[in-house]
């Protein structure tokens, strides 16, 4: 969905740059192609249409840091690359991992909520996988920790769920 | 990651995750137990599971029959997970979205009795009992033809037959199990009534419904194995053509409307020259598959073509496709078990292994390229799979009469066809003098029916070997002098005889052929059994020598029948009474023909177990290794070539697999 709008569009605006404001204030230049795959972007655009020149709009993002953003951007500009050629899901899915092996949790955590905020479906997608994977082997405590999430079982009811189901239990790596 | 996600995120990490951590974040917040709970989340999660997680659920049968064992591993062959069903002696009749039918192996031929089983959440339910079969009623009557496993006995002497099939039924979004029973009167040779009883068991209401078929033909039942997909059932099935012939087609009942509908083969294979196709019914590439081997008659080359026919629908029309075509390398007797996730067909070769055979489609080339993607080693399975589809006999008849029978299949090659022998044998147990004694043989053939042979007594074991075109097995005959003697009898498919072979004298005598403790030693010449004289007298000087050195009484001897070196071989174990010695003397024996027809035996080896007495005999392996349990449950493998003994940590062998995609779906 993201790919075909973008590779319309691709030919004619890619030269055109954007403006966009992080959430700390920082101005970052960015093909217009690319910054058409973020939602709020894309509606501002569409709403400020009448404005001839591009180069003047300045598309805010407040709830996206200027950190996160600089990693985000380069990202879509090589997967819209990737997408627009006919490459085999292979390449693709290579690229992702590249992207998304070296990432710290706190990475992962803040990339997830700019791509949710963004409305990045695909690397969402990506991220969503590289979260499982990583929680898949862990345990109960572990992903409690990891996910911010508050414990609200008594503990006699948690001791109860965990004898439903002992075998779940077997074969948990080591927080 | 301390900040917490975005709840569409979170629901779509949640989706990814296996069963196993699933069922072990139920814990981590009240929130979570709920999501995970939530019958909208666990068909999504199937839904994904189906296309992203598929795995194999293989069956394996561990030292003791009747147990089983279940392994979940990963399509890609790497991670197993043992997973064990709580009760014994089952068998996977199928698997569809996480949950898998089973049916237990009762010794009663009109009791059927299922569980629906989620390996992966471990849950289980049993499916209550089916409508009772009233045969009296004649009102599921039906033209039939077709039974193709006899099991006696009911009131009057009946056979039936039963397809049992399992799937989803998307317009009432419920599981649903199929049962088609089909009985057959064989007592009388002209008036033989027909039967057949089909039920459908819902998931949802609990409760099995009595179906009226809507078709006059219904049952015409071929093969025990069923296959789902998209709501229906299918299944291999013999139907009598209008020119009297009998032909394969493939019978489905779709779950949704209640219809049944019939398919046929693709048209070459409905010419039978001297090739002997096997057919089994697969699901590939979300369609109906054949997988389709043939052996050529003359066996000079140990010929096995394999091929896989897809039907596909093209505006409305269905037809086969020639999918493709690969030589099995002369593994002519490697089994057909399923195709599995990434189009690979999963077979069971000649040492039970389970091999997974990928066919890489290239564009460019016509031809697809045979390659072994994967072999699940040290399991093996010496039954044969057709006995295994054989209902196991019930034990009495009315009266106190006692029933054993000698099931066997094999090749006749005179007729071309396949055949199936029966022989049972009711000995009546109640009173000790007067003993009625009763013995019906029944030769059923794929091409035509043909029974009637006269009778023929004697049974004593019900394991059968299949040999050019005969069945062999042990058997006790009365002797003249009133006495037993074991003997090795023989039925040709061919022309319909029985055949009697003495076993080896010595075996009739009252000590053991023994040799001084060497672990692995091979016999002296062979002793010709066929020259009684002579071969009395090398008998004589044997057991002298042995006298001189080792006299043990010999109490007991298990003889087991086996092939080896395409002849007839003798596994013989004398066990010792007495228990200082432990004596466990294992010899092989096999059966040759000199010019002309002389047969005589030969003691191929003799293997001291070293005490380990109790060592079960398997079976002979395809390459002449004996393959023997030992008291630990390990599989041993005895080379007589290389005189080396192999011992496997695993005693499991494969029994059967399915494909299987992991669920949270409760049974």
């Amino acid at each position: 969905m993201a790919s075909s709008s973008s590779s319309s569009s691709c030919s004619s605006s890619s030269e055109k740059k954007i403006t966009l404001k992080s959430s700390d204030g920082e101005a970052l230049n960015v093909e217009k192609n690319v910054a058409l795959e973020f939602e709020p972007a894309k509606g501002f655009l569409e709403d400020n249409s009448e404005e001839a020149d591009d180069e003047a709009i300045v598309v805010p993002l407040p709830n996206v840091s200027a950190a996160v953003l600089s990693e985000l951007i380069p990202y879509v500009k090589q997967r819209l690359e990737l997408s627009a050629k006919p490459v085999q899901k292979k390449l693709i899915k290579a690229f992702d991992d590249q992207f998304t092996r070296h990432l710290s949790d706190d990475k992962l955590g803040e990339l997830m909520l700019a791509a949710n905020y963004l409305g990045v479906n695909y690397l969402l997608d990506v991220l969503c996988d590289v979260t499982a994977d990583r929680i898949k082997n862990k345990s109960v405590e572990y992903v409690r920790e990891f996910l911010g999430i508050q414990n609200d079982f008594t503990p006699e009811e948690e001791a109860e769920l965990r004898a439903q189901c002992p075998w779940a239990f077997e074969g948990v790596d080591q927080d | 990651m301390s900040k917490s996600l975005p709840a569409k995120s979170m629901l779509e990490t949640l989706l990814k995750l296996p069963v196993k951590t699933l069922a072990r974040f139920k814990c981590v917040s009240k929130q979570w137990h709920s999501v995970i709970s939530n019958p909208t989340f666990v068909a999504l999660h199937a839904k994904l599971s189906e296309s992203t997680n598929k795995c194999y659920l293989v069956q394996y049968k561990e030292g003791n029959y009747s147990e089983n064992n279940f392994s979940l591993c990963n399509s890609n062959l790497v991670q197993f997970d043992e997973v064990k069903f709580p009760i014994n002696s089952t068998q996977i009749v199928s698997s569809c979205s996480g949950l898998v039918c089973l049916l237990l192996n009762t010794f009663h031929s009109c009791h059927f009795p299922m569980f629906v089983w989620n390996p992966s959440t471990r849950k289980y339910k049993k499916i209550p009992s089916h409508k009772s079969f009233d045969w009296e009623k004649e009102q599921y009557r039906s033209s039939a033809t077709a039974s193709f496993i006899w099991e006696k006995e009911m009131k009057g002497s009946f056979a039936t037959f039963a397809i049992t099939g399992f799937g989803y039924d998307h317009r009432t979004s419920d599981f649903k199990i199929l049962l088609i029973v089909h009985a057959r009167e064989v007592a009388s040779e002209q008036f033989r009534r027909e039967y057949s009883d089909i039920q459908v068991y819902s998931l949802k209401n609990n409760c099995w419904r009595r179906i009226q078929p809507n078709v006059p033909c219904i049952p015409c039942l071929s093969s025990n194995s069923t296959v789902h997909l998209n709501g229906a059932v299918h299944w291999m099935a013999i139907r009598k053509d209008s020119d009297g012939t009998n032909k394969d087609i493939i019978v489905s009942f779709d779950f949704g409307d209640e219809t049944f509908r019939y398919r046929k083969l693709p048209d070459c294979l409905y010419n039978t020259d001297h090739i002997h196709r096997e057919r089994s019914i697969g699901i590939l590439e979300k369609s109906i598959a054949l997988f389709v081997s043939c052996h050529s008659e003359d066996n000079t080359a140990g010929l096995g073509i394999c091929t896989v026919y897809v039907m596909k629908e093209n505006i409305g029309v269905e037809h086969w496709i020639n999918l493709f075509t690969v030589d099995l390398r002369a593994q002519f007797a490697w089994q057909y078990l399923g195709f599995g996730a990434n189009d690979e067909v999963m077979l069971r070769n000649d040492d039970g292994e389970l091999v997974f055979c990928h066919f890489p489609m290239s564009p460019r080339e016509n031809t697809r390229k045979f390659q072994v993607t994967g072999v699940l080693t040290g399991k093996t399975n010496n039954i044969d799979p057709l006995l295994q589809l054989v209902f196991v006999w019930k034990k009495e008849m009315k009266g106190s009469f006692a029933t054993f029978a000698i099931i066997g299949f094999g090749y006749g090659h005179r007729t071309g066809d396949f055949k199936i022998l029966l022989t049972v044998h009711a000995r009546e147990v109640a009173s000790e003098q007067l003993h009625r004694e009763h013995n019906e043989i029944q030769v059923h053939s794929l091409k035509n029916i043909q029974p009637n042979i006269p009778c023929m007594p004697c049974l004593s074991s019900n394991s059968t070997v299949h040999l050019s075109g005969a069945q062999h097995w042990l058997a006790v005959r009365k002797e003249r002098n009133g006495t037993d003697k074991k003997i090795i009898r023989s039925f040709d498919f061919g022309n319909g005889t029985f055949r009697d072979r003495k076993l080896p004298n010595h075996l009739f005598a009252g000590y053991a052929l023994t040799r001084p403790a060497m672990p692995w030693t091979r016999s002296q010449p062979p002793y010709n059994g066929a020259d009684e004289q002579k071969s009395g007298s090398r008998e004589r000087a044997d057991t002298r020598i042995s006298h001189q050195h080792h006299l043990h009484n010999i109490d007991y001897r298990e003889i087991s029948v086996g092939v080896l070196e395409k002849s007839i071989a003798l596994f013989v174990s004398s066990h010792s009474e007495d228990s200082r010695t432990g004596l466990g003397i294992c010899n092989v024996y096999v059966m040759m023909e000199n010019i002309g027809s002389v047969e005589h035996w030969i003691n191929l080896l003799t293997v001291d177990l070293r005490a380990q007495f109790a060592w079960q005999y398997l079976g002979f392996r395809a390459n002449g290794e004996v393959m023997l349990i030992n008291d630990d449950g390990d599989l041993v493998l005895c080379d007589h070539k290389t005189q080396e003994i192999v011992q496997f940590g695993s005693s499991n062998w494969v029994a059967n697999a399915v494909t299987y995609t992991e669920s949270l779906v409760s049974p």
